[in-house]
């Protein structure tokens, strides 16, 4: 402002502590997006060769089956997560909670310890387990129910083992949110609900699901845009392939079949743009409903 | 040591309003010198200024005899206590006083010299291998103290370095702040919102309203003689009962006629009310100038007032009375018994009664 | 009074048994494929094929020791090179883990602590790269990473996440609610420099949150499939997720060796987990904090 200034610090420091990120959002983020957009409206022969199509890779898209498939097929795995495995992981939050329970700490490592495995290997394990013939599914599903079929999961039922195999490695992680969300419950209030005369469900309802909201809102959105990138799982359950008739083909596969085993990035951009509008979209919905049930509140 | 001149000091966040308008002030070498006044007066942006961790937006600051506009603040040889002590967590009390002086680079006989010198005039020699978590309230300040003391500057600066902590060992504290700058003499600028802290603790008390300084001089004379109607209500507790009115002189004695009652006013302040720019004037009277009238043929003036609420405090009594127009004023005098919702007369010392002018910062008519 | 306490007391105790019983049963499913995992490492590819779990002549307790084999594990070892894609790991995580906790720790600061020019902007920029996916970068990252020739390379695997957005917004909230301005003041005045400041009294205030980033972006780079398989080409370079997938090309017959390789990649984040428990939480759960 005027020349008597006590400056503290030289200027270029806060510049200085950014820079490692500002370096890398403009050459590895910003700039791939600008790329991107362009790419989007080309057609790659491998990563140097390109040539101008304008609009035709969406309307190649739109056109091809296999991206209705993958559309269909990654919606049907995020509405699982969402609507099977959340409420599943917040019953076991709740299960959980009580202070009653022993060995809280114990319970909560074993069904957190899934996640920790990680997706390829999760992937890589869950690959043999649903197998047909020696599978561990299977074969315990034999013993314990005496039946003498086979499943042929990986060939027929590909999605149902997919949400399972996901089932088991996310249930405890995304247990974890609820049960830091169940935190922010007012004891007083279920005890003042209580002595109102609630029942345990009425309770729930009015007083543990408000609470809880924001989590759950965030963990939905999460869900979801895991759901939507889905890719190592399938992959690699399903021996670096869509399955049968593309039956575990997702977006992100369909994105990398595209773009690297055809060798047209250009298209591949234009399926990664679907999947982002798609993803912001998903945002802003989530947004809005949950600034529309805050001004409810 | 040095002393620390303020001079036409400006500072804007906003560039349109200036919360620190204009200062000037000279706190002599050796002084401690208080700003006091509401939040949000400015007082802290000041101290900050002096500091080097506020750009100055206009005017200057010399400490000693050098312009510290431009130097940043670990050059130019003062030391800050602030009021969350800000001490450095993850360090012992022993690191926390040397870190100021190994960045200077001294050498580590002459840092645990002063440390332990320091530690030892704080009484905290036990405490020097503990972190900060595994202090009282009381002890962090001590050693917020003593980081400033090892490092020997020119000025201390204090930040209501007393406001967190409770009223018994904040009374007790600021007695040993006393003691320590008088056997330091290290010149002291000093920040806080509590006019009694300012009464007992500085050598000169500087009164903030609105980024203005409304008045400086020693704690008697802030008291004794206010330069207007914020610093007389500012200072002094409980304080000064203010009562709208105007003067006139009927039968040739003048009087103050406010409050649906009269009082018999001395000659100086009729004097002061005749420089008044408008009629209406506002006279100023402390709960302790006024004392119950036991002889009813006494020449001071007296004032006849409806006792509402008497709060005993020992030696002396709060006394909350209604004038006839219904305002209450406080009095405070000496404990005696005394009917509830009743009349009783007080006499006033009118000597130290003042006259101002009506607006929220009118001048004092009477020291003028 | 006492009798309603006595017959609640007794309801509890069958609702506390329903909850013991489903969370043995949730138990169970989630540990089952580890067991699973575990003796299949260890079988033979016939015991593979005729057990479950541990080989048998008979009875399930009357155990085959000869069923037992540690030929997948020398296979890994000898001729597979499973050393050499777990050195890869550790670095390739390492270093990652490192670099990306340094420098949103920085970007962070700087955000939280700082007013300068086109900080709102730089604010923005961060929030809003929280909501770009990471599928929208395949494409063109490949192809930026042909150009500038970092294919094949660590760099080119390493550079484009050693900044997330996601970190630089973690380490801001930290800063923001656990470093107060006057700690960074009171450095200041001791004659701390800004690079000092940041090292030796902003860092230590946010340790939590350096631990647990450390270990979600460990944890991430560790387990990360696509950028390796994109990127890395030559064998030799290969991390734990690729190689050990690629096991099932050459060696395919052979799942002992497939589960053997998992159990390698899988056992130093069990192990990491177990001893820094509660830091790996509270990173995983520290995004949801804000609600
Ligand atoms: N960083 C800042 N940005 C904008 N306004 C500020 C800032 N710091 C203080 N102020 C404003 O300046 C005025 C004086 O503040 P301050 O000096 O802290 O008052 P106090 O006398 O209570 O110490 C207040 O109105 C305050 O709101
Ligand atoms: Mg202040």
């Amino acid at each position: 402002m005027s020349s008597t200034t006590a400056r503290q610090y030289p200027a270029w420091v806060p510049y200085f502590f950014l820079l490692p990120f500002l370096g890398v959002f403009l050459v590895f983020i910003a700039y791939p997006m600008l790329l991107s957009a362009t790419m989007a409206f080309q057609q790659n022969a491998g990563p140097g060769v390109s040539e101008p199509v304008g609009l035709k890779n969406f309307t190649w898209m739109v056109q091809d089956p296999a991206f209705w498939i993958a559309v269909k097929n990654t919606t049907i795995f995020a509405a699982a997560s969402v609507f099977i495995q959340l409420p599943a992981a917040l019953g076991l939050a709740l299960l959980l909670n009580s202070d009653k329970i022993k060995g809280r700490g114990l319970w909560r490592m074993i069904f957190f310890a899934p996640v920790l495995v990680g997706l390829p290997f999760v992937a890589i394990l869950a690959g043999l387990i649903f197998e047909k013939n020696t599978g561990l599914l299977n074969v315990t599903l034999n013993a314990l129910f005496g039946f003498d079929q086979e499943f042929p999961w990986l060939q027929e039922f590909v999605m149902p083992a997919l949400i399972v195999a996901a089932f088991w490695m996310y249930v405890g992680f995304n247990m974890i949110y609820f049960l830091a969300a169940l935190q922010n419950v007012n004891k007083d209030l279920l005890e003042a609900a209580q002595v109102d005369g609630a029942n345990a469900w009425q309770r729930f309802r009015n007083v543990t699901i408000p609470a809880i909201k924001p989590v759950a809102a965030f963990v939905v959105l999460l869900s979801l845009i895991g759901s939507f990138q889905l890719f190592e799982l399938p992959y690699l359950m399903l021996n670096e392939s869509a399955g049968p008739e593309n039956r575990g083909l997702t977006l992100v596969m369909y994105l990398y079949q595209q773009g690297f085993d055809r060798g047209d990035l250009g298209y591949a951009s234009a399926v990664g743009w679907v999947l982002a509008v798609a993803l912001f979209a998903f945002a802003i919905v989530q947004s809005v409903i949950s600034k529309r049930s805050e001004a409810d509140a | 040591m040095a002393q620390v001149s303020l001079n036409q000091l400006v500072k804007s966040y906003d560039g349109k309003t200036n919360v620190v308008d204009g200062i000037d002030l000279t706190v002599g070498d050796g002084e401690f010198v208080v700003l006091v006044g509401p939040s949000g007066c400015g007082k802290s942006t000041t101290l900050r200024m002096v500091a080097g961790l506020e750009d100055i937006t206009g005017g200057t600051i010399t400490i000693g005899d050098r312009e510290v506009n431009n130097v940043p603040p670990k050059d130019r040889d003062i030391a800050m206590v602030f009021q969350s002590y800000a001490l450095y967590p993850h360090m012992t009390v022993y690191k926390n006083m040397a870190f100021g002086l190994k960045l200077r680079k001294m050498p580590n006989s002459v840092i645990d010299q002063r440390v332990q010198d320091a530690a030892s005039k704080l009484g905290i020699t036990h405490l020097l291998d503990r972190k900060p978590k595994a202090l009282s309230g009381g002890q962090r300040q001590r050693v917020a103290l003593g980081r400033a003391i090892v490092r020997d500057p020119a000025c201390f600066l204090f930040d209501e370095p007393l406001s967190n902590l409770d009223a018994k060992l904040r009374a007790q504290t600021r007695a040993e702040l006393k003691q320590l700058h008088q056997d330091l003499k290290t010149t002291s600028i000093y920040v806080t919102h509590d006019q009694e802290e300012a009464m007992t603790l500085g050598s000169r008390v500087v009164v903030m309203s609105g980024g203005h300084i409304q008045q400086a001089g020693t704690p008697l004379e802030v008291y004794a003689s206010p330069n207007n109607r914020f610093v007389a209500g500012f200072i002094g507790m409980p304080p000064m009962n203010f009562i709208d009115g105007q003067v006139t002189s009927p039968d040739g004695q003048p009087v103050f006629e406010g409050g649906g009652t009269q009082l018999a006013l001395n000659k100086q302040l009729a004097t002061a009310a005749q420089q008044a720019s408008t009629k209406r004037v506002v006279l100023g009277l402390r709960p302790e100038h006024f004392s119950l009238q036991r002889d009813a043929s006494s020449d001071a003036p007296s004032i006849e007032l409806q006792v509402r609420v008497v709060e005993p405090l020992g030696a002396m009594m709060d006394v909350y009375a209604e004038l006839p127009d219904g305002q209450r004023i406080l009095l405070r005098t000496e404990a005696q018994p005394l009917g509830i919702d009743r009349p009783a007369t007080f006499s006033v010392a009118i000597d130290k009664a003042h006259l101002f002018e009506q607006s929220e910062y009118g001048k004092n008519l009477s020291t003028s | 009074m006492s009798a309603p306490n006595a017959a609640s007391t007794k309801r509890f105790d069958l609702n506390m048994l329903i909850v013991y019983l489903l969370l043995v049963v949730f138990a169970t499913i989630t540990l089952v494929p580890f067991v699973y995992l575990l003796f299949s490492a260890f079988k033979s590819t016939e015991s593979f094929f005729s057990f479950v779990f541990w080989p048998t002549q008979g009875a399930w307790y009357d155990v085959d020791w000869q069923g037992f084999t540690l030929d997948n594990w020398r296979t890994l070892f000898f001729e597979a090179g499973i050393v050499r894609a777990t050195v890869n790991s550790f670095f390739i995580s390492s270093v990652t883990a490192i670099l990306a906790t340094l420098f949103s720790a920085m970007g962070g600061y700087a955000l939280a602590k700082y007013r300068f020019r086109g900080r709102g902007l730089t604010t923005l920029v961060v929030l809003g790269s929280l909501a770009i996916p990471f599928a929208l970068l395949i494409a063109p990252g490949y192809q930026l990473l042909y150009w500038l020739g970092l294919l094949d390379t660590y760099t080119g695997l390493i550079l484009p996440g050693v900044a997330p957005a996601f970190g630089v917004y973690l380490f801001r909230q930290a800063f923001i609610s656990s470093l107060p301005d006057a700690l960074i003041e009171a450095a200041r005045i001791d004659g701390c420099g800004d690079i000092r400041i940041f090292f030796q009294i902003a860092l230590p205030m946010v340790r939590p949150m350096i631990g647990a980033f450390l270990l979600i972006t460990y944890l991430a780079t560790w387990n990360n499939f696509i950028s390796p398989q994109i990127v890395i080409q030559s064998a030799d370079k290969l991390p734990l997720s690729v190689f050990v997938a690629q096991l099932r090309g050459p060696y395919s017959t052979s799942y002992g060796m497939i589960m053997a390789g998992t159990l390698v990649a899988i056992t130093p984040v069990l192990v990491l987990f177990l001893l820094l428990q509660r830091d790996f939480i509270a990173g995983l759960t520290a995004g949801a904090v804000k609600g």
